[in-house]
């Protein structure tokens, strides 16, 4: 029973959140219908947590530096032609969330595998 | 007729026995139920040759090469144009000359049916254009003795006095065939047992085959390996390359002609150079089997086929 318990609480301090993380990427993805479409977008990051004070926050997109809050929203223009990865971080660095923006590309129409090879006539 | 040694010879016999053909429609049904139970986890993919449903993919490809043909006589095929047209409806689809239906193709089984022309009478009709410059001859060998004279028992000719031109021989037929084909897919790896007869009363025949297929891409170039063993009826064999009284007035030319197996293997490989331009080269090598090459209007017991051009999708 002590093992248990101690396992338990070994288990708490592992798994248990720092920070109680809440916001929001809107959009959340960019739907197209071929690979090679994309998506022009106003991109709304917003804190929505009491956690995060927009002075203490800042964002990265695709791991590269984008800029720091200062206000609850930022608002970020991008075009979007492969997933893209939003990351709340602090000021100096310590990241503290992720959010992945997927390009997604909905077929239109089911593909069907060829049953002879391209240009074998015979 | 030629004495039936060997493995491949053996099997061959039985395969002319019709427990031998219900053998292999036992064999394929029993594959496409283990298959079942193989998950699918692989999608269609460009390496795979992908089309949409209810879609047309018309290509063409320009180049250099060609495919040997082991007839005496026989002129290469080339290849300088290849086309490429094929629709795939929801089931229904025409491939590069194959009409055919397939039974709900899962992402890592199909089974079709299908009919085809069957390509064997392309040995006796492209490019021969010796028929219309050498109208009589009926010998290869330069001797100035008459042939027919010089000929007693099969046993005593030579091999090289056998030889049988094939413009000297009756037209062989073009035939149709109906078939049922059943494709494995997994991953890089592609299984294909084909099992098809001749509907159009020219052969009556079958002929057989299963292929392997290796998809992997080396560098941007993306190659197939595709090994290949085919097998062709007695029936088969014969109406194409055995020699009847029609063909040869020498009852000591005369050929009935042996089913067998003839395995062969071919190597795809394209470069996208944009998303419509691909380079595009070939090569395959299959080896006749010993009722074919037996037979005098036979010279060649290996097939080479290449081709290296570019090739454009519409």
């Amino acid at each position: 029973m002590l093992l248990r318990t101690f396992t338990v609480v070994i288990g708490l301090l592992f798994f248990a959140p720092v920070y109680a993380i809440d916001w929001e990427v809107k959009p959340g993805e960019c739907v197209v219908s071929a690979e090679d479409e994309f998506c022009d977008a106003r991109v709304a990051v917003t804190l929505t947590s009491p956690a995060f004070t927009p002075l203490s926050t800042c964002l990265n997109i695709d791991e590269q530096f984008y800029d720091c809050f200062t206000t609850q929203q930022m608002q970020v223009d991008v075009r979007i032609a492969q997933d893209m990865m939003f990351q709340l971080t602090t000021r100096d660095g310590a990241r503290l969330d992720s959010f992945l923006l997927e390009h997604k590309v909905i077929d239109s129409r089911p593909k069907r595998r060829r049953v002879r090879l391209p240009w074998s006539v015979f | 007729m030629p004495q039936v040694t060997g493995f491949a010879n053996l099997a061959s016999g039985l395969f002319r026995s019709d427990i031998m053909k219900f053998s292999i429609l036992f064999f394929s049904a029993l594959l496409m139920m283990v298959s079942g139970t193989v998950s699918a986890s692989d999608e269609c993919d460009a390496r795979s040759a992908c089309i949409e449903s209810n879609s047309w993919q018309v290509g063409v490809a320009i180049g250099i090469g060609g495919r040997t043909n082991p007839l005496v006589d026989g002129d290469t095929i080339p290849f300088i144009l290849l086309p490429d047209i094929a629709w795939y409806g929801d089931s229904a689809y025409f491939d590069n000359g194959e009409l055919g239906y397939q039974w709900q193709p899962t992402s890592s089984t199909s089974v079709e049916a299908f009919v085809v022309p069957n390509f064997e009478k392309a040995n006796f009709s492209f490019w021969h254009v010796s028929n219309l410059l050498v109208p009589a001859a009926s010998y290869l060998n330069t001797s100035s003795t008459p042939p027919f004279q010089m000929i007693g028992d099969q046993q005593d000719v030579e091999p090289e006095d056998r030889r049988l031109s094939v413009d000297d021989i009756e037209s062989r037929k073009w035939a149709l065939d109906a078939g049922i084909r059943w494709q494995w897919y997994q991953d890089n790896h592609h299984i294909r047992l084909m099992l098809a007869r001749d509907i159009s009363s020219v052969y009556d025949g079958f002929h057989a085959a299963l292929e392997y297929r290796y998809y992997t891409n080396v560098g941007d170039w993306q190659v197939t390996v595709a090994p290949q063993l085919a097998w062709k009826s007695r029936a088969l064999t014969d109406y194409y390359y055995g020699v009847r009284s029609q063909d040869a007035a020498s009852e000591s030319l005369q050929y009935d002609a042996n089913g067998g197996f003839q395995p062969g293997i071919s190597v795809h490989a394209s470069y996208p150079l944009t998303k419509a331009w691909h380079v595009l080269t070939r090569l395959g090598a299959t080896r006749l089997h010993k009722g074919m090459t037996d037979s005098p209007v036979v010279e060649d017991n290996m097939v080479y086929s290449a081709f290296a051009g570019v090739a454009y999708r519409f």
